[in-house]
């Protein structure tokens, strides 16, 4: 931390999350690349969190030089990775469910009513599915391995 | 009024003065000359990547962000 605080008194150890208002906009206003790469990583772990929405507002009022557009692309680029990493994250379930019942894309497609190609974005994490898709997949998987269970061996799809 | 810059020490006698600087710029670059950001393919020899302003300033920002990390 290079910067000094006038008018708050805290914590400096503690993360940006837990710093008043007042203690990130002198940051912003007065800081220098330290203390913004300190910001910057709160931001990254918590994009939502107090960090993040001060320096929202803070930086809105686009009266800092430089670091209005540098923060405001870490915000963006933070919650992006966010919804990249769910986007894997159903990725790889989707395609887990899919590899259980043994069943080719366009088979697996067809049963949770859906198309072969949309089903590869899925599971390329080009595109997330929504809760409603997300549920008929689940439910061709869950009823794939119902089905087997009840016959005691294995089945083709 | 006399004392401020010692008021503000902790700005004026930093170490990374420089660095802080160049990253605001390549966060937000703005040239005196902004006109010329609209004729960059009239420039000799300039890669047809640099000739639109608007991959300049992403790349820049890309830059500015990765110094951050």
């Amino acid at each position: 931390m290079t910067t000094s605080f006038r008018n708050v008194e805290f914590d400096h150890s503690e993360p940006p999350d837990h710093w008043p208002a007042e203690a990130i906009a002198t940051v912003i206003d007065r800081g220098s690349l330290s203390d913004w790469r300190q910001l910057a990583a709160a931001i990254r772990r918590n994009p939502w969190g107090p960090a993040a929405r001060t320096t929202e507002t803070v930086v809105g009022w686009d009266e800092h030089y430089g670091v209005d557009a540098l923060m405001s692309r870490v915000i963006r680029h933070a919650r992006e990775d966010v919804a990249l990493r769910a986007r894997i994250e159903y990725a790889e379930q989707i395609r887990a469910w899919r590899e259980q019942t043994g069943m080719t894309l366009r088979q697996f497609a067809r049963a949770a009513g859906t198309s072969a190609s949309r089903l590869s974005d899925y599971e390329n994490a080009k595109v997330a599915p929504t809760t409603d898709v997300l549920g008929r997949l689940n439910h061709v998987a869950r009823e794939y391995s119902r089905r087997r269970k009840a016959a005691g061996s294995p089945s083709s799809p | 009024m006399r004392g401020i810059d010692d008021y503000y020490a902790d700005i004026n006698s930093r170490p990374e003065a420089v660095a802080t600087q160049l990253v605001r710029q390549l966060a937000d670059p703005r040239p005196r000359d902004a006109e010329v950001t609209a004729q960059l393919s009239s420039y000799k020899a300039l890669d047809k990547r640099w000739q639109d302003w608007s991959t300049v300033t992403a790349v820049l920002g890309d830059l500015a962000e990765m110094l951050l990390r």
